[in-house]
């Protein structure tokens, strides 16, 4: 009992303290430009990426369409819009 | 005033999960900068609190955040959120330790433990007792990077021994074992620091 006291005791000591390691200043400045910077630049390869699986073979597949049934050209295309 | 900066103002005092939802249906970059101002600079310092280095600390706290950003739509709300970046924040410093070899992958050294006796666990339970801030500040920095990882988990950011095991990728008997020695050696530390005075 008396053990489980003191272990509780440190428990929550060392909780105590180790909470009020609060940090001295905010983190550099340039780390929120770099990392935006970075995120700009996932999100644009993954754009790039999509223009040329997905809707690359989309407007292949739309283009062969409209040769092979010319009249259909105007649908083939509506998912563009 | 510009729409986000009105837009940055009016959800910043939502709860994460709030926040992230809207991401979820918005995917509002002003969304990802509230999280930014909110954990960042936790991130930065708990990575130099770990790695001592400022330019090593920058680079991971730009990883994780990084990280954080990219897979927040597979974020569950089944922890924390502070859990869950705090988590990918130790990780990252664990790969970059075991990269850099300074975690070996060796088997914990138990023999240690079975030297020690009652009376000597006994007093560093006591000397633990009176732990101060300003001590703890000193002896963290005396501790090696994975002795002050896991006591950082455990007694700053509350994490069980579970979720511990996870992020270290251990069992959960390896934490308990690894915590009383990392526990153990900050005692050790806080004696002898006592003794140099």
């Amino acid at each position: 009992m008396k053990n489980k006291e003191e272990t509780n005791k440190i428990r929550q000591n060392l909780e105590a303290q180790f909470k009020g390691l609060l940090p001295s200043d905010d983190a550099p400045v340039e780390l929120k430009e770099e990392v935006f910077n970075t995120i700009d630049t996932l999100s644009l390869i993954g754009d790039i990426v999509d223009l040329f699986t997905t809707k690359f073979s989309h407007t292949e597949t739309a283009f062969l369409q409209m040769i092979q049934e010319p009249e259909s050209d105007d649908e083939a295309f509506d998912f563009l819009n | 005033m510009p729409t986000n900066k009105v837009k940055h103002i009016a959800f910043a005092k939502l709860p994460d999960l709030e926040i992230i939802q809207k991401i979820k249906e918005e995917g509002a970059r002003e969304l990802l900068e509230i999280l930014y101002d909110r954990y960042a600079t936790k991130v930065y310092y708990k990575c130099l609190g770990i790695l001592t280095d400022k330019d090593t600390a920058k680079d991971l706290a730009h990883d994780v955040m990084v990280k954080v950003f990219l897979n927040i739509a597979k974020f569950r709300g089944t922890s924390l959120f502070s859990t869950w970046v705090y988590s990918i924040t130790y990780n990252q410093c664990m790969d970059h330790l075991r990269k850099k070899k300074r975690i070996p992958y060796s088997p914990l050294d138990t023999e240690v433990f079975q030297y020690l006796s009652t009376e000597e666990i006994e007093l560093e339970n006591k000397i633990l007792q009176d732990l101060k801030l300003t001590q703890l500040e000193v002896l963290l920095e005396r501790l090696k990077p994975d002795d002050k990882m896991i006591l950082l988990m455990r007694y700053q950011d509350d994490f069980s021994t579970k979720q511990i095991a996870r992020v270290l990728k251990i069992s959960e008997s390896a934490v308990k074992m690894r915590l009383k020695r990392s526990r153990d050696k900050l005692a050790h530390q806080l004696n002898e620091m006592q003794d140099e005075k």
